[in-house]
């Protein structure tokens, strides 16, 4: 389909100009590049743009009868701020064609017009008007995309669990600081059999729309196979499994998952290539879980995930995280690694999950100022209180 | 052999990679599956080895010190 023509009101009260503009652009009219439509003075102009929202361009002389042509550009955004001007002036009237490009007119000719100049200036400013509208429409899409952004991100935070179980002996805490654009990240807490919880945290390959749907199929099957299987090792080969069928997008989650029996403080994990979590000690030292030596989800067929058991002393906290910790990046392009987040913790042992949680944005937060956040940051902590009431 | 089907990307002058980095590469293993090419990293810096053992990458990708022992164990 060819694109409409471009609609230009011409505005003269000398009666002798539609014959002559009809004739010099007969080219464009039959073209089918220009339309012409014609009013005597700037009230007519008005009424002509408020009858016809197609009109694109104007040009207008300066002077006529009943509204002049100054008077005219006041008023054309009011009706429309995206129709462009052109203005006809006497040759050397340094003063209107100021006055009239001050009032917004794009561009202007002077008397008598040379039509080969007029339609120059005309090209320049369709030209000028079609990028305009490029433009608009790109921002009005790029507003729409943010929302949908905006939308994606709520989605993912809103599934994620802010009541956090405790029991006689422990107390949970986890939060998630989403980065600007929706990333992957999660966290879960499962009550399971025998006074049990599972503890997961999680994230996906990669940024954006794909990797929040990804993320949100992953936490469902993580649930569901958390709570269909004791051993966490046999709950991640089952969420491989289903992740893996019919994945052509070479998306993957790395996910560490842990079942913590409050009774004993024993504490049992898988872990599918997420970074290994720490556990805190009283007096703040720290040591990083042994590697089981799995692989990230959702890639291979047939993998199997090692299990290992680690008991959780009094006062010990459990501390799940993302590499949006580690990596988090300041001005120098330094990430903020492992060393000073073992460095935080001994700065401040933690009293409990929320202030050990608190203790590590509060650092990352100050570690990189104002350079922009790239990823989400999300920690999940566990600790095993000193009594059991 | 057809050496136009090995390929060994080297990675020795990377230092840091992403997620979506590895995601890329991950991509491009199963697209030169697909067409029966051979494929495996190498010259993979500490931190980049880190990362490939945490995510366990390096079990499913085959990754060599350097690029003769990469073509080496493509002869295998």
């Amino acid at each position: 389909m060819a694109p409409r023509p471009y609609k230009i009101l011409v505005v003269d009260d000398e009666p002798d100009i539609q014959p002559l503009f009809s004739q010099r652009m007969r080219r464009d009219i039959r073209s089918g590049r220009f339309e012409l439509t014609f009013a005597l003075n700037g009230v007519e102009a008005l009424e002509r743009l408020n009858q016809d929202p197609e009109i694109d361009l104007v040009v207008t002389d300066i002077n006529m009868p009943e509204m002049d042509g100054l008077t005219l550009l006041e008023q054309i955004p009011n009706v429309d701020p995206n129709i462009r001007s052109i203005i006809i002036s006497a040759y050397g009237d340094m003063k209107n064609i100021r006055t009239a490009m001050n009032r917004g007119a794009f561009d202007f000719v002077t008397k008598p017009v040379d039509f080969e100049d007029l339609r120059v200036t005309i090209e320049r400013t369709l030209q000028h008007l079609a990028e305009w509208r490029e433009a608009l429409s790109s921002r009005d899409q790029l507003v729409a995309l943010q929302n949908e952004l905006d939308l994606a991100r709520q989605m993912q935070k809103s599934i994620l669990p802010t009541k956090f179980p405790g029991g006689p002996g422990y107390q949970v805490y986890a939060n998630m600081e989403p980065a600007r654009n929706v990333g992957g990240d999660f966290y879960d807490i499962v009550a399971l059999a025998n006074h049990r919880i599972g503890l997961a945290i999680a994230d996906v390959s990669d940024k954006g729309v794909t990797s929040a749907l990804y993320m949100m199929s992953s936490r469902t099957l993580l649930k569901g196979a958390a709570i269909g299987c004791e051993h966490p090792g046999q709950a991640l080969e089952e969420v491989n499994e289903l992740l893996q069928e019919n994945n052509d997008t070479g998306m993957f989650v790395t996910v560490f998952y842990g079942t913590y029996d409050p009774g004993t403080g024993e504490f049992t994990y898988a872990n599918g290539g997420h970074n290994p979590p720490l556990i805190v000690h009283p007096d703040g030292s720290s040591t990083v879980l042994q590697m089981t030596g799995g692989v990230m989800l959702g890639v291979v067929p047939g993998l199997q995930y090692e299990e290992n058991t680690v008991f959780l002393s009094r006062g010990d906290t459990a501390f799940l995280y993302t590499d949006g910790i580690t990596e988090a990046t300041n001005g120098e392009g330094e990430f903020f690694g492992l060393e000073r987040l073992q460095d935080t913790f001994a700065a401040a042992p933690p009293m409990d999950p929320k202030s050990a949680n608190d203790s590590v944005f509060e650092a990352v937060h100050r570690f990189v100022g104002e350079t922009p956040q790239s990823d989400d940051i999300t920690c999940l902590a566990l600790t095993r209180r000193e009594t059991d009431s | 052999m057809d050496s136009d089907r090995e390929v060994v990307l080297d990675l020795q002058r990377l230092y840091y990679i992403s997620r979506a980095g590895l995601r890329v590469i991950l991509l491009t293993a199963k697209a030169l599956k697909r067409q029966e090419a051979k494929f495996a990293v190498c010259g993979l810096s500490d931190p980049v080895k880190e990362v490939f053992q945490i995510s366990g990458f390096d079990k499913i990708i085959p990754v060599h010190p350097t690029l003769p022992e990469a073509k080496d164990a493509f002869r295998q």
